[in-house]
């Protein structure tokens, strides 16, 4: 008897353990189309849900369901799923940074569709890899300056316009006693954005083929002395202190500026949600860093909130019709119900916005961005190589330039 | 059926279930892997080519790997001593069984329990939280010289547990006559440690010295989520160089022919301790 229990309790256990597996509704015409994404906000992931239940009423029959992961584990699922088989249909990801997979054959070509005709030629020739369209934003990524309005205002600092100006008002904010950057470079890639905020702008837009020409091996870093001038204006910024940086996470950094313990903060469009989380977006602003010495900031500026689809899709057409719907104007209405994001191209309609992102958009209006998008970027060992250059950067306190141009075209020539 | 065979069928049905998991799960993937190491594959391209052992002579002539090796040697050799050393202090201080012993042993170990990623999240707090602010020491993790150290550190007040545990066992397995045929012959603590002790916990040390050299040798989980590798390269430990060649960098081919030669070198360093230390081992 008790011989018999054992059994039955084992295989009872066996079985619950195959009850974890899902079963395929193999019944009905329902059609499901995964989108797979790495979106870290819920608020942006409950706009994305609403997206999609949109999408399911007005294309019944179709389910729309997301996968979300979180930034650092998506490029690799993301590989692993299309060496196994498992594409999803739709994944989040511009043409430029994942041109790789492109190459591949793994994404879907969008060229002909007609919605496409409702965007700015310039930015679909920015979303074209070998003349062939894969995917639109909705919206843009980009770096800059958050600043406490009430420190500047205080010490009567106006927005700086070259880095002169910047340089001399970080100085006197620091003279009062307190940081004249916050700095959260716990998690390694904030330090990035040190380098470049002010790489993406002017010097970019000077030498749009820099990415290019240094990938294929036809230049090197030291054959452009302004990108030494980047690296020295960023050595200058970092001169000042801001106490333990690598020890700081980015909310407190973010926290650091909201208390007025600092007076600015390098950081990017997916700051502007948590400061309008935090009910800062009245006390904080926002200026394109300062690259060059004209007196013009060019802030640059990528798309984003980019998907597209995947040839192992087989269902193609539900899949862009998610594409198409999310970047239409009844899309982009839901989306920024639920979280504020800056828009890729001014629109018209700004009296809602946070004042947060109207400083993005009065930029954007005025015409002083760049898409740094817009021409092939590194990729692969090379992106790896150069952003960890850059953290490196950040964290040595001696930063000799010359010596670290050198290191990096070193690092560079290694690879193959 | 005969007993033998039937027997023989019992044990077969008992490792049938482990041997299918360490059949899917270790060698079809290392079978696989092999395979791969000889081609130049991305890791998500339907095509590949056959390179032979290029993969194999580009490791030797990588410029960038001795730094990966000296990260993974520095943290097995602080870590197998420090672990060891702690280890047989604590192990020896605590001996008795007295309550008090017994609560301070369970705090000891009760890191161990805790997962490595979970350990790496709480030090990186301790470092930019506690440090700076009770003793405005900059975190460990931050700086290019002291982030092994930093990691290092976790690692021993994880491990040290452990290795106290091993000891523990091991002195308790010393019987008193030993000691006691010691003390008549004149011999005081320095010297019972010395001829008594050490001899007698042989084993304990093969045990925990070829445990933490393992461990040490393959350590990835906190270079991975705690520094990922930083600040730059600094905490890269050939583990990660491994992982960061077969994904982020989209070079699978190279990766795993890394991951073999890294096989490879920690079968012969831990083969050869381990032969040492055997022979060490006193026969009770």
């Amino acid at each position: 008897m008790k011989k018999k229990m054992a059994v039955m309790l084992s295989a009872a256990m066996a079985a619950g353990l195959l009850g974890g597996t899902s079963v395929q509704a193999s019944e009905g015409e329902e059609v499901t189309v995964t989108i797979f994404h790495h979106i870290e906000e819920q608020s942006s992931r409950d706009g994305m849900e609403e997206v999609c239940k949109a999408l399911e009423e007005k294309y019944p029959g179709v389910k729309y369901e997301l996968q979300g992961l979180d930034n650092s584990q998506y490029d690799n699922m993301l590989k692993t799923k299309l060496a196994g088989g498992d594409a999803p249909d739709v994944i989040l990801g511009t043409p430029k940074r994942y041109i790789e997979l492109i190459n591949a054959g793994h994404i879907q070509d969008i060229t002909d569709q007609e919605f496409l005709k409702d965007f700015d030629p310039d930015l679909i020739e920015s979303m074209k890899i070998d003349g062939k369209v894969y995917s639109v934003p909705y919206s843009g990524d980009g770096m800059g300056v958050f600043y406490n309005k009430k420190v500047f205002e205080d010490n009567g600092i106006e927005i700086p316009k070259t880095h002169e100006e910047m340089m001399a008002a970080a100085q006197k904010i620091q003279d009062t006693g307190i940081y004249a950057f916050a700095r959260g470079f716990q998690d390694g890639w904030p330090a990035q954005c040190e380098i470049q905020a002010d790489l993406y702008g002017t010097f970019l837009e000077e030498n749009p083929d820099f990415f290019e020409k240094i990938a294929v091996g036809e230049k090197k870093f030291a054959d452009y002395p302004g990108f030494k001038e980047v690296m020295e204006r960023t050595a200058e910024r970092l001169s000042f202190e801001s106490g333990d940086e690598f020890g700081t996470d980015a909310a407190k950094a973010r926290a650091m500026l909201i208390n007025g313990k600092a007076g600015m903060f390098i950081g990017g469009t997916w700051d502007v949600t948590e400061f309008i989380n935090a009910g800062a977006d009245n006390e904080i602003g926002f200026f394109a860093l300062p690259g060059n010495t004209e007196g013009n900031a060019v802030l640059g500026i990528a798309p984003a909130g980019c998907y597209m689809v995947t040839s192992a899709s087989e269902h193609k057409e539900e899949a862009i019709h998610f594409i198409e719907f999310l970047t239409s104007d009844e899309g982009v209405a839901i989306m920024s119900k639920y979280a504020a994001f800056v828009p890729f191209q001014a629109g018209d309609d700004t009296a809602d916005m946070s004042p947060l992102i109207k400083d993005w958009v009065s930029i954007i209006e005025e015409g002083n961005y760049y898409n740094y998008e817009s021409r092939e970027i590194f990729v692969g060992q090379q992106n790896s190589t150069f952003r960890t250059w850059q953290e490196e950067f950040a964290a040595d306190e001696e930063r000799n330039v010359d010596e670290y141009i050198e290191k990096l075209d070193e690092q560079f020539a290694a690879i193959d | 059926m005969t007993i033998k065979l039937k027997k023989r069928l019992t044990n077969l049905a008992f490792l049938l279930p482990a041997l299918l998991l360490f059949g899917t799960m270790v060698v079809l993937p290392f079978i696989s892997g092999a395979k791969i190491s000889f081609t130049d594959w991305d890791g998500f391209s339907e095509v590949y080519n056959f390179v032979g052992m290029k993969n194999y002579l580009k490791i030797f002539k990588d410029p960038t790997i001795g730094e990966p090796i000296k990260n993974s040697l520095f943290f097995t050799a602080v870590t197998v001593i420090g672990n060891n050393l702690f280890g047989l202090l604590l192990a020896m201080a605590l001996k008795k069984n007295t309550r008090v012993n017994r609560i301070f042993r369970t705090f000891v170990f009760m890191p161990f329990i805790i997962s490595l990623v979970l350990t790496g999240f709480i030090w990186s707090y301790i470092y930019s939280d506690v440090f700076y602010e009770l003793l405005g020491i900059k975190s460990l993790l931050g700086n290019k010289k002291t982030v092994m150290l930093g990691i290092c550190i976790m690692g021993m007040w994880r491990d040290i547990g452990y290795a106290m545990l091993i000891y523990l066992a091991g002195l308790n397995a010393i019987s008193d006559t030993y000691y006691e045929a010691a003390e008549i012959d004149g011999a005081g603590p320095f010297t019972k440690f010395r001829y008594v002790t050490l001899p007698m916990i042989a084993p304990a040390m093969t045990i925990n010295i070829t445990l933490f050299l393992g461990w040490g040798l393959k350590v990835f989980d906190y270079a991975m989520t705690v520094t990922h590798g930083g600040p730059g390269r600094a905490s890269e430990t050939f583990a990660l160089y491994v992982y960061n060649y077969t994904f982020p960098y989209n070079k699978a081919g190279y990766g795993q022919a890394a991951a073999i030669v890294m096989m490879a070198a920690i079968v012969v360093i831990t083969g050869i301790v381990t032969f040492f230390l055997r022979r060490r081992e006193v026969d009770l």
